[in-house]
C-alpha cells in the first residue's frame, strides 16, 4: 500500500541494497590484484509490487544476489592450458639443464675430442717409436672419459633434481587435493541456490588452476557444488570431503588408496602422459633414467660402449712397444652372475603370449609366440621367449640349451654283431663296437649311450697332454619327453644356459653307422635344438619378473609357484631371484663368462686367441703362437685352464709353466715365469676385449669408461702394432694404429638400443635429438606463454576487475545511494509536513 | 571486450619480456661471434657443423700426415739418389780397371769399391728423426748383434750347419718339427744305391716339402771323403774299390805311390755318370771323393784295395763296407726353432737325422742344450763381404689420407736395395777387383781343333814357347758358399798332351761338382759354377801352361768379370732409378692430395663459419630494430601506467 512509510521504506531498500553494490564494488576494487579473483556484481531487481487502485505501484529496488561473472568454460580452458604450459615449463626448465650438459656448441665436448682422438691415433702410427705420440692419445682418451663422465654426472644431477622436484611437486599435489576437498565441504554445506560462496569458489578455482599446473586433470561441479576432480586417465584425486594422494618413488608416479582390508595400495599411474609440470618432469626423468636403451643417457651408453668395444677389439689384437713379462690383471671382473634356470610348460606351448604380460628387471618383454611342443619339450616356444626376452634389452640376459636329438636307435641283428660304430662329437672319436644283447633296442640305446658319456669323460679327464677344450656333452636315452623319440640319442650341453655347438662328424649313411639315428651336422641352439630350457642371467644384481598379480602367466615359463627367491611370494606373478638364489638345482654362478659387460661379443664357437711366448732375450721361445681355443668356455676359471693347458701342451715343460693363469677376485692374471714374457695376437674369440686384458679402454657405459691403467701408466703397452706373422715386433709398426683409426669412419658399428650408424652419426644423433627437443619445447612454452596470455585476458574480460569501470561503478552507486538518501529527506519532510499540519 | 588493468599489465609484460630476449640473443651472438650458443638454438644447423668441424679436424691431421711422409719420401727419395751415385762412382771404377795398364793393380783399386760400398750401406742405413727409412715397420729398436738395418760382413737370415751323420740315421713322421711344422718322413731319394732314405738329399726333401709353411728350406752339403793318407802303390783286382756299387777296377790295375799318375782317379771319374762320385788328390796325393749331390757314398774296399786308396782305413782283414752321409743346411729369414722327439733312451731322433745333437758344442748356438729336443737358431754367422738386411721385409711405413685410404710413404731395404742387388753388386765389383770368385769364365783363345790330343799341335792355338802346353797339372778351387765358412774343393786336373785333348780336359772340368764346362761352337771353351750364387772358382798352380795357353787365366777371368760387373752394375741402376721415379711420383701424389685437402679444407671452412658463425650486419641491424622497438614499448607502457580514472576523481 502506498503511503509515506512506502516511500521511506522504498528510500532504505535503496539505500542498503547501494550500500550493498558499493561494498561488492569495494570488495573488487580491493582484489583488483587478487589471484583468480572473479568480479562481483550485485544483481539488482525491483522488489515486487503492491496492489493499488490504478495497478500496481514498484516497492523499489532488492539486491537479488552477488554473483561472480564467471565464465565456466573459459575458466576450464585456462586451467587446461596453465596446465600444458606448466607442462611446457617444466619440460623447458629441464631441458635446459639437460642441453647444457650436451653442450657442442662451444666446442671442446664429446664431438671435437673424439676427432682429436682419431688424429692422436694417426699421430701414432706416424710415430709409434715415440712414448711422446703414446702420451697424446691416452690423454685424448683420459679427456674423453672426463667428458662423457661430466655428462653422466650432470645427466644423473638432472635426474636427481628432477626426482626431487617431483617429491614436491607431489607433496604440493597433496595438500591441493585437501585443501580442495576441505573447501569443497565448506561450498556444499553452506551454499543455497541464491547463496553462492563466490570467494571461497574463487578459492578453490585457484586450489584447481594450481593443481591444474601439476597434472592435467578432468574435473566438473557436482550438484551440491562440490567438485570430482580426476587425473586424466581418471583416478580420482578429490571427490567431496575425500581426497587421494599421489606418491613418488624415484622411478613410477603411484596413486595411494586404501583398500577394503584398509592397507595401503599403490598403483602406478603413467609417466609423461599425466601432463602438467609433473608429467614434464616425469617426460624428461624418463630420458635421464638407467637401463633405458632408448632414452638420452641410453644413448649416450651406447655411445660409450661402441667406442670402448670397437676400440678395444682391435686394442687387444695389437701389441706395444714392449711384451707383457710382469703380472697381468684383466681390468674387468666376471661378475658372480644370477642365474636361473626354467622349463617351459610342454602342456600350454601352443599358447601366444601377448606383449607386455611379463616385465623382467623393468623392461616389457614383447609377444611370445606358442609353438608345438616336440618329444615333449616346448623347444619353439623356448626359443621364442629367449629371443623375446633379450630383445627387450634388459639387463636379464636369455639363453637355450643345445640339445640334438636323432632319430630312434635302429638296432642291429643278431647275426651281424659285431660291427664298429665310428663317429666324433665335437672332434671327439666314439667307437662302439655291437655286442651280444645289441639287438634289443633298449639295450643297444643305453649302451651307446654309456659308450658316448665314458668317452667324452676319458677325454675331458685325460693327462699328459691335457685335452682342451673339454667337451660339455652329455648323452640320453630319448623317453618321448626329453626333447627326444623313444630310443633315440639325446645330446644335451651340461652347463645350463650353453648354446655351443654340438658337432656331428664321420657318421656314415650306411651301417652300422646309420643306426645311430643321427645325422653329420653343426647344431647350435635353435628353436629345433634346444632342451625347452631357458636359462636367465644378470651379471648385475636379482632378477625381477612382474608377471602380473597371479602366477598364470609365470606358469607358461614353469616359473610358477613361488619357490624361487627367497621371501618369494606363491601366487602374486612376482619374482624376486638373487645370486645366492638356487632353483631347478642352478645357483648363481661365479665368474661367469656370462657376467661381462661384452660378453655378447664371446665367440665360443671356433673362437681362439693366441698368445706369442718369448724368452727373457725376446727371441720367441716358440716359433708358432699358442693357441689357446675359447670353445665351450663358461666360467673364467674354463679359461684360465684352457690357457694353463695350452701353454704346457705347446711348450712342454709343466715347471716352472712359462705362462700361469689363475682366477683372482674374478679377474684373469696372467703370470710369466722370469724367463718368458708374452704378447697377444689373433683373437678370433673377442675374450681378451670382453675381459679387458691388453684393452685401451676399461668401462661399458658413459659413467664407466676409463683409460685401462696398464696404458695410462706405461705408455708403451698402448698397442700401434701387432705380432707379425712369424712374431716379429717391429718398434715403427703402425698396423694396428692405422686400423684404430678407421674407427672414426666405421659405417656399421652396432649401437645398443639403436641402429647401426658411425659413433659421430650416433652421437650427431643423439645431439639433434636433444636440441630439437629442447627447441620445440622452448618454441612451445614461447607459443603456449602468448595463448595463455590471451586466454588470460579473456577470461579477465569477463572475470576481471576494471578499477575504471569500478570507479565509474561507484560514482553510480554513490550517487543512487546521494538519491535514495534525498527520498529519506523527502519522506521525512513529507511526514514533518503531515504531523505539523495535524499538531495544528 | 572489457580490458582490465591486469590484461594492460601483463601485455606490456609479455612484450618487454620478448623484446628483452631478443636484444639478449642477438647481444650475445655478436660478443661471442656464434650463432648457437646452445644445441636448442638451431639443431639442424647444429649438427651439420659437428659434422664440419670433425671433416676439418680430420682435413688438419691429413695434412698434417702428409707433412710427415713428404719427410720420409723425400729422404728415401734422397738416399736412393745418393746410393745411385755410388753406383755411377763404381761403373767408372769398373770402366777404368779394364783397362790392360792397371792389370796388375786392380786389387788396389779394390779398397776405393770397398769404400763405395760403406758408403751405400751408411746411406742406406739413413735416419730421419731416429727412424730408418729402409727397415720397413722396424724403423728402430735394434739390437747389439743388429745396430742398423744393414749389416756389413753378416750372413742374411739365419744358418744352422748340419752334420754328417756318422750312422745309419733315418728322419720319421715328425721326428723333427721346424717351427711348429712336423717334417714328414724322408723317403728314397732316386740317387742314392744304399739307405736312399736316410741320404741328405732325402731329408733335405722332406724339409723343403714343408718349407713353405715353415719358412725354412733345407740345401745340401755333398759327401767330400778325403784318403787318410795317400795312396800307396800296388796291384788293384777287381772288387778291392767299390763306389756306390759299382767296381772301379773290374778289369784290375797298378796304382803308384800318391797315384801320380792319376790311375785310380781316371778309373773313378770314368764312372762319375754312374757313382755320382768325382775324384782328385790333394797336394799329397791323398784320394779325394766329392759326390755330386745329395746321395750317400758307400765305399766298399777290400784290405788290398784299403790299403792301397786309403779310402776306408786301415785294413780290417775283411772287405770293408762304409757309407758315408752328407749334410744338410738349414736357412731362413728369420730366427727359427727345431724340435726333435725323443725316444725312450733320451736320443733325439730328429737332431741326429741331421747331426745336430749334442748341443751348443754341435749347433753351435749358445743356448742349445744337448737333449732337451729343441734347438733356436737366433745367431747370425759373420760373413764376410755380404750385407745383412736385419730389418722387417713385408712392411712398410703408411700414412692415412683418407676415412680408410692410405698411402705409402717408404719400401722396406729388402725391397728398395737388397732385392735391387746394390750391395751385391758392388761387393761382386770389389771381389772381381781382388781376384776372387768367379763364377764364368770364356777363354781367350779359339781352338780349331778340340779333339785331338795337345801333342798333335792342331788345336789352333798359336805356337810360341808362351802358348806351349806341356805334362802337368793345374787347380782348380771351387768354394761353396752354401757352407759356413765357405768350404773350399780343390780339384787337380791333370794334362798329358800326349794323352789329353782340350774336349778331355773340358769334360775332366765338368765332371768337377759344382762347375760345367765346354767347348762351344766358335772354339771357346765355357767354363761356369753350376750355381753362381753358391759357387764360386778359381784356378791355381798350373804347371801344365794349359790355362795360360788357352786363356782362362784369373787375370782373363777377371776382365770378363768386370764386364759383367758393369752388366750387373746396370741394372742396380736402373732398378735403382725406377725406385727413385716411384718415391717421385708418390712426392706427387702427396702434393697433389695436400693440395685438395687444402682446397677442401677451405670450403669446409667456409660452409662451417655459415653455419656457426654470426652474420655481424644481420644481426646489429636487428638489434638496431629491437632497441627501437624496445624503446618504443618502454614510452607506451611508461604513458599507459600513468594513467587512471583515479587521477579524474
Amino acid at each position: 500500500m502506498a503511503g509515506i512509510s512506502h516511500v521511506l521504506n522504498l528510500a532504505k531498500e535503496a539505500l542498503v541494497t547501494h550500500q550493498l553494490a558499493i561494498g561488492v564494488t569495494g570488495h573488487n576494487v580491493a582484489n583488483v590484484n587478487t589471484p583468480g579473483y572473479t568480479r562481483q556484481t550485485v544483481s539488482l531487481g525491483a522488489q515486487t509490487a503492491s496492489p493499488v487502485g490504478i495497478g500496481f505501484i514498484g516497492n523499489g529496488v532488492q539486491a537479488e544476489r552477488i554473483e561472480r561473472e564467471y565464465d565456466r568454460f573459459m575458466v576450464q580452458r585456462l586451467v587446461d592450458q596453465e596446465s600444458k604450459m606448466s607442462n611446457l615449463e617444466a619440460q623447458y626448465q629441464s631441458m635446459r639443464v639437460v642441453e647444457t650438459a650436451f653442450n657442442e656448441a662451444p666446442g671442446m665436448a664429446v664431438n671435437e675430442l673424439l676427432s682429436e682422438f682419431w688424429g692422436g691415433w694417426q699421430e701414432i702410427a706416424n710415430n709409434p717409436e715415440f712414448i711422446s705420440s703414446r702420451e697424446t692419445v691416452v690423454q685424448q682418451g683420459l679427456l674423453i672419459n672426463e667428458q662423457l663422465h661430466i655428462m653422466a654426472a650432470e645427466i644423473a644431477q638432472s635426474r636427481g633434481d628432477i626426482s626431487a622436484n617431483l617429491h614436491s611437486a607431489v607433496l604440493d599435489v597433496n595438500t591441493l587435493t585437501a585443501q580442495i576437498a576441505e573447501i569443497n565441504i565448506h561450498i556444499a554445506s553452506s551454499e543455497s541456490d541464491i547463496q553462492k560462496q563466490n570467494d571461497l569458489r574463487d578459492q578453490r578455482d585457484q586450489l584447481t588452476r594450481e593443481l591444474g599446473q601439476f597434472v592435467d586433470l578432468n574435473y566438473f561441479e557436482m550438484s551440491n557444488g562440490s567438485y570430482t576432480i580426476m587425473l586424466k586417465d581418471g583416478h580420482t584425486l578429490v571427490e567431496n570431503n575425500e581426497s587421494w594422494s599421489l606418491a613418488w618413488n624415484e622411478k613410477n608416479l603411484a596413486w595411494q588408496t586404501t583398500n577394503a582390508n584398509g592397507q595401503m595400495t599403490l598403483t602406478n599411474v603413467g609417466g609423461e602422459e599425466l601432463g602438467g609440470k609433473i608429467g614434464g618432469w616425469m617426460e624428461i626423468h624418463g630420458e635421464l633414467v638407467e637401463g633405458q636403451p632408448e632414452n638420452y643417457l641410453g644413448r649416450l651408453d651406447a655411445l660409450a660402449n661402441s667406442l670402448v668395444r670397437e676400440v678395444n677389439q682391435l686394442h687387444t689384437q695389437g701389441v706395444g712397444l714392449v711384451r707383457f713379462s710382469d703380472t697381468l690383471r684383466s681390468t674387468t671382473p666376471a661378475a658372480n652372475t644370477t642365474r636361473l634356470q626354467t622349463t617351459v610348460d610342454a602342456a600350454t606351448a601352443l599358447e601366444d603370449t601377448a606383449a607386455g604380460t611379463f616385465i623382467i628387471n623393468g623392461r616389457d618383454v614383447g609377444r611370445i609366440d606358442g609353438a608345438v611342443a616336440v618329444n615333449g619339450v616346448a623347444m619353439g616356444k623356448t626359443a621364442n621367449a629367449v629371443q623375446a626376452i633379450n630383445d627387450s634389452l634388459s639387463a636379464v640376459k636369455a639363453r637355450m640349451t643345445t640339445l640334438v636329438a636323432g632319430d630312434a636307435v635302429a638296432a642291429p641283428t643278431a647275426a651281424s654283431i659285431p660291427e664298429t660304430i665310428d663317429f666324433t662329437i665335437n672332434g671327439v672319436a666314439i667307437s662302439y663296437t655291437t655286442q651280444v644283447g645289441d639287438d634289443t633296442l633298449a639295450t643297444f640305446t643305453a649302451n651307446l649311450v654309456a659308450e658316448i658319456n665314458t668317452t667324452i669323460d676319458a677325454y675331458n679327464t685325460a693327462t699328459g697332454p691335457e685335452n682342451i677344450p673339454k667337451v660339455t656333452i652329455t648323452a640320453e636315452r630319448g623317453t618321448g619327453a626329453n626333447g627326444g623319440a623313444l630310443n633315440s640319442i639325446v645330446l644335451k650341453n651340461d652347463n645350463p644356459g650353453d648354446e655351443s655347438q654340438i658337432v656331428l662328424a664321420g657318421i656314415d649313411t650306411t651301417s652300422p653307422d646309420s643306426y645311430l639315428g643321427l645325422t653329420n651336422d653343426t647344431y647350435g641352439a635353435d628353436a629345433t635344438h634346444n632342451s625347452g630350457d631357458i636359462t636367465l642371467f644378470n651379471n648385475n644384481g636379482p632378477i625381477e619378473i612382474d608377471g602380473g598379480s597371479t602366477d598364470v602367466a609365470l606358469s607358461h615359463l614353469g616359473l610358477d609357484g613361488g619357490i624361487y627367491g627367497s621371501g618369494d611370494i606363491p601366487g602374486d606373478g612376482q619374482i624376486f631371484y638373487d645370486y645366492t638364489d638356487s632353483a631347478n638345482g642352478v645357483g648363481g654362478l661365479a665368474a661367469s663368462m656370462m657376467g661381462y659387460a661384452y660378453s655378447d661379443e664371446l665367440v665360443t664357437d671356433g673362437g681362439s686367441f693366441d698368445i706369442w711366448l718369448y724368452n727373457s732375450d725376446k727371441t720367441l721361445a716358440l716359433p708358432t703362437p699358442v693357441q689357446v681355443p675359447m670353445d665351450r668356455v663358461y666360467t673364467l676359471n674354463d679359461v684360465a685352464h684352457a690357457i694353463n693347458v695350452a701353454v704346457e701342451n705347446a711348450s712342454g715343460v709343466t715347471t716352472p709353466r712359462w705362462l700361469t693363469a689363475t682366477v683372482e677376485e674374478n679377474k684373469l692374471v696372467l703370470t710369466p715365469d722370469p724367463s718368458h714374457s708374452f704378447a697377444f695376437d689373433g683373437d678370433t674369440s673377442n675374450f681378451l676385449a670382453t675381459a679387458g686384458l691388453n684393452t685401451f679402454f676399461t668401462g661399458h657405459s658413459a659413467a664407466t669408461i676409463g683409460v685401462n691403467s696398464q696404458v695410462a701408466d706405461s705408455l708403451e703397452y698402448v698397442a700401434a702394432g701387432q705380432v707379425d706373422d712369424y712374431g716379429e715386433i717391429f718398434a715403427g709398426d703402425q698396423t694396428n694404429a692405422l686400423l684404430i683409426t678407421n674407427i672414426q669412419n666405421k659405417e656399421a658399428i652396432h649401437f645398443t638400443g639403436a641402429s647401426d650408424n658411425t659413433l659421430d652419426g650416433h652421437y650427431n644423433a643423439l645431439v639433434a635429438t636433444i636440441g630439437i627437443k629442447g627447441r620445440t619445447v622452448e618454441r612451445d612454452f614461447e607459443y603456449n606463454t602468448l595463448i595463455t596470455t590471451q586466454l588470460q585476458e579473456m577470461r579477465d574480460a569477463t572475470s576481471g576487475v576494471n578499477l575504471d569501470e569500478e570507479m565509474a561503478n561507484l560514482i553510480k552507486f554513490q550517487h543512487a545511494y546521494t538519491a535514495a538518501a534525498k527520498l529519506i529527506t523527502i519522506s521525512d519532510e513529507m511526514m514533518v509536513t503531515l504531523l505539523n499540519s495535524l499538531n495544528r | 571486450m572489457r580490458t582490465t588493468l591486469n590484461t594492460l599489465f601483463s601485455q606490456m609484460n609479455t612484450n618487454l619480456q620478448r623484446i628483452n630476449k631478443d636484444i639478449s640473443s642477438l647481444t650475445n651472438q655478436i660478443s661471442s661471434g656464434q650463432q648457437m650458443s646452445k644445441i636448442s638454438d638451431n639443431p639442424l644447423n647444429m649438427v651439420s657443423s659437428l659434422l664440419m668441424r670433425t671433416k676439418v679436424a680430420e682435413l688438419a691431421q691429413f695434412q698434417s700426415n702428409i707433412q710427415y711422409g713428404d719427410t720420409m719420401v723425400t729422404a728415401a727419395e734422397n738416399a736412393l739418389r745418393q746410393i745411385k751415385e755410388q753406383v755411377a762412382d763404381a761403373k767408372v771404377i769398373a770402366l777404368e780397371a779394364q783397362s790392360p795398364v792397371v792389370e796388375n793393380d786392380r786389387d788396389l783399386i779394390a779398397p776405393k769399391v770397398a769404400n763405395l760400398l760403406d758408403q751405400a750401406v751408411t746411406l742406406a742405413n739413413t735416419q730421419i728423426a731416429g727412424k730408418y727409412i729402409f727397415g720397413g715397420l722396424r724403423t728402430s729398436g735394434y739390437t747389439d748383434i743388429e745396430p742398423k738395418p744393414f749389416i756389413s760382413e753378416l750372413v742374411d737370415g739365419y744358418r744352422l750347419n748340419g752334420t754328417a751323420p756318422t750312422a745309419a740315421a733315418p728322419l720319421g713322421l715328425n721326428d723333427l718339427t721346424i717351427n711348429g711344422i712336423g717334417v714328414p718322413a724322408a723317403l728314397n731319394d732316386g740317387l742314392s744305391n744304399i739307405d736312399p732314405a736316410l741320404s741328405a738329399a732325402a731329408k733335405a726333401t722332406a724339409i723343403n716339402s714343408v718349407a713353405d709353411q715353415t719358412g725354412v728350406t733345407a740345401t745340401i752339403t755333398p759327401v767330400t771323403l778325403t784318403a787318410t793318407a795317400p795312396v800307396t802303390a800296388g796291384p788293384l783286382v777287381s772288387g778291392d774299390l767299390i763306389i756306390n756299387g759299382i767296381d772301379i777296377f773290374p778289369a784290375g790295375a797298378t796304382a803308384i805311390a800318391g797315384d801320380a799318375d792319376n790311375v785310380i782317379i781316371d778309373a773313378i771319374n770314368a764312372q762319375q755318370a754312374s757313382t755320382g762320385v768325382y775324384a782328385t788328390h790333394d797336394a799329397t796325393g791323398a784320394l779325394v771323393l766329392k759326390v755330386d749331390d745329395g746321395r750317400n757314398l758307400q765305399i766298399q774296399t777290400s784290405d788290398n784295395g784299403s790299403i792301397i786308396t786309403q779310402l776306408n782305413g786301415p785294413p780290417t782283414g775283411a772287405p770293408t763296407d762304409q757309407t758315408y752321409y752328407g749334410r744338410v743346411q738349414l736357412l731362413s729369414d728369420r730366427t727359427f726353432m727345431l724340435e726333435s722327439t725323443i725316444d725312450v733312451s733320451g736320443v733325439e731322433t730328429g737332431f741326429v737325422a741331421l747331426g745336430l745333437d749334442g748341443g751348443s758344442a754341435v749347433s753351435g748356438e749358445p743356448t742349445d742344450i744337448a737333449g732337451d729336443g729343441k734347438l733356436s737358431v737366433l745367431t747370425i754367422a759373420n760373413y764376410e763381404g755380404n750385407v745383412r738386411y736385419a730389418g722387417d721385409r713385408e712392411g712398410v711405413l703408411e700414412i692415412k689420407v683418407g676415412s680408410v685410404e692410405k698411402l705409402a710413404i717408404s719400401e722396406n731395404g729388402q725391397v728398395a736395395l737388397k732385392d735391387a742387388g746394390v750391395f751385391t753388386a758392388l761387393q761382386n765389383l770389389e771381389d772381381t777387383l781382388l781376384g776372387k770368385n768367379f763364377t764364368e769364365s770364356t777363354s781367350v783363345q779359339a781352338l780349331t781343333n778340340t779333339t785331338d790330343t795337345f801333342d798333335l799341335g792342331l788345336t789352333g792355338l798359336p805356337t810360341d814357347t808362351f802358348f806351349n802346353i806341356v805334362n802337368g797339372s793345374f787347380t782348380m778351387s771351387i768354394t761353396d758358399h752354401s757352407h759356413l765358412p765357405p768350404e773350399v774343393f780343390a780339384a787337380r786336373i791333370a794334362v798329358d798332351i800326349n794323352v789329353d785333348s782340350p774336349d778331355s780336359i773340358a769334360a775332366k772340368i765338368d765332371g768337377i761338382p759344382g762347375v760345367t764346362a765346354a767347348w762351344d761352337s766358335d772354339g771357346h771353351l765355357q767354363i761356369n759354377t753350376t750355381d753362381p750364387e753358391r759357387y764360386t772358382m778359381a784356378v791355381s798352380g798350373d804347371s801344365s801352361n794349359f790355362t795360360g795357353a788357352v786363356g782362362i787365366t784369373n787375370t782373363d777371368m777377371q776382365v770378363q768379370a768386370l764386364d759383367s760387373s758393369m752388366a750387373e752394375l746396370d741394372l742396380v741402376f736402373e732398378a735403382l732409378t725406377t725406385h727413385i721415379t716411384d718415391f717421385g711420383a708418390r712426392g706427387n701424389r702427396l702434393d697433389v692430395q695436400s693440395q685438395i685437402f687444402t682446397n677442401l679444407d677451405l670450403v669446409t671452412k667456409a660452409h662451417l663459419s655459415e653455419k656457426q658463425d654470426t652474420d655481424l650486419i644481420k644481426a646489429i641491424t636487428d638489434l638496431q630494430a629491437a632497441e627501437t622497438a624496445y624503446e618504443a614499448a618502454l614510452a607506451s607502457s611508461a604513458r599507459v601506467m600513468q594513467m587512471s580514472l583515479l587521477d579524474y576523481l
